[in-house]
């Protein structure tokens, strides 16, 4: 008979077990609290307004939801009616518009099935193939930027939503790697990681499940990051130029 | 136990409807080593599995392969949410499932193109017509 795996007693006792029973994984401890309580907790101070109004920027008011909705702790029905009972439907949109992305992603997973490891669509651009390169999985490129989303993603689980954006389109467009092997890495470390949001969203970026490819300047990651990185950056960085010089030099075109 | 109520990933919620409908079913729970592997998680996404399977009552957790620790508890039989992750349906292959829907967050019959197609079709069941229409950008 199997043995269970005893996951009762407090939450450093459970942690520990875990560690103990995958000992090849390791790495600090997650440090999302998982379950219903937590997730209950967390929707109980999303602010729809302020999340609409800055959720682009890596400090604004994101929820932090995403690995409980993942996991079926709370339902996308049960966040939308939270929002709506405390914002009118107007203030509520865009935090309601971007559930509705997260259910789009699953419907379009369920219609591909294991095609959601293919090209959905032909790519916009002449896309690479290369492997995931090992300075991008240690987070040592050498751009403060994308080597802090690499720790952000393998230290805590979780990345901003823009920040994945700018890093899916450095490994794809800038470094010409495939998106599969990128998304693959990727969703394997994100506490919300599944093949829905995750996958569909590289293959958004790459365009081959879009109508363009997705690419991002140094005014960009300048402005939503507050300036983090660039003020003290000293790196050569790929992504200091207009979008249609940088459009150009990646795919021969400045309107791809 | 020849019958249970499988919780895989995708439903780890004390409040989960199908644990409500069957308080009787033993409730299991497998880290699935085959799958977590060969998907590269991390150790900090199963302890985050493992604080929401705890929050569970009664719920026993398993590590293994689901068809293997399946079989070895002798359970021939199961009910679970239908889910479109692969290695969730080729592992209960050899059982007999009785899949139940998830939960559905808006009604939508249409052709899946791009998002923005999907959106205008569901945006007035979802925020209702006096919210309509605003400009997504």
């Amino acid at each position: 008979m199997p043995q269970p795996l005893s996951l009762a007693g407090d939450r450093a006792t459970r942690l520990a077990t875990i560690r103990a029973a995958f000992p090849q994984l390791d790495g600090p401890d997650c440090s999302f609290v998982g379950g219903r309580t937590a997730a209950m907790a967390r929707l109980a101070k999303i602010d729809p307004v302020a999340y609409d109004k800055s959720r682009n920027f890596l400090d604004g008011a994101v929820t932090r939801l995403s690995p409980y909705l993942r996991h079926g702790c709370i339902t996308l029905g049960e966040a939308r009616m939270h929002a709506l009972a405390g914002w009118s439907p107007q203030r509520a949109w865009k935090f309601i518009f971007e559930l509705a992305w997260r259910d789009f992603w699953r419907r379009v997973w369920k219609s591909l099935g294991p095609a959601i490891r293919k090209d959905v669509e032909k790519p916009k651009v002449t896309l690479g193939h290369a492997p995931l390169p090992d300075d991008i999985r240690r987070g040592e490129t050498g751009l403060p930027c994308m080597d802090a989303t690499v720790r952000s993603l393998v230290d805590e689980g979780y990345v901003h939503n823009h920040a994945r954006m700018w890093f899916a389109a450095y490994c794809v467009h800038f470094r010409k790697l495939s998106w599969r092997a990128c998304a693959d890495w990727f969703v394997g470390h994100l506490i919300d990681g599944d093949l829905a949001s995750n996958h569909l969203s590289w293959q958004w970026v790459a365009s081959t499940f879009g109508s363009k490819p997705y690419i991002f300047n140094k005014e960009n990651v300048a402005k939503y990051s507050a300036n983090r990185w660039c003020a003290t950056c000293t790196a050569d960085c790929p992504f200091d130029a207009s979008y249609p010089a940088l459009s150009k030099r990646l795919f021969g075109t400045e309107t791809p | 136990m020849s019958r249970i109520l499988f919780l895989h990933d995708e439903m780890l919620n004390p409040q989960h409807a199908l644990l409500l409908a069957n308080p009787d079913l033993p409730r299991v729970f497998v880290f699935d080593t085959q799958q977590l592997e060969r998907d590269q998680f991390s150790l900090r996404r199963i302890q985050f599995l493992a604080d929401c399977v705890a929050e569970i009552p009664g719920v026993t957790a398993y590590q293994g392969v689901i068809s293997e620790v399946l079989r070895e508890l002798g359970v021939t039989s199961v009910v679970t949410q239908r889910t479109p992750q692969l290695h969730v349906a080729s592992a209960l292959a050899g059982f007999q499932v009785e899949w139940h829907d998830e939960p559905s967050f808006v009604d939508f019959r249409g052709r899946l193109k791009r998002f923005m197609h999907f959106w205008k079709a569901v945006e007035t069941q979802l925020v209702g017509e006096a919210a309509a229409g605003r400009d997504a950008a």
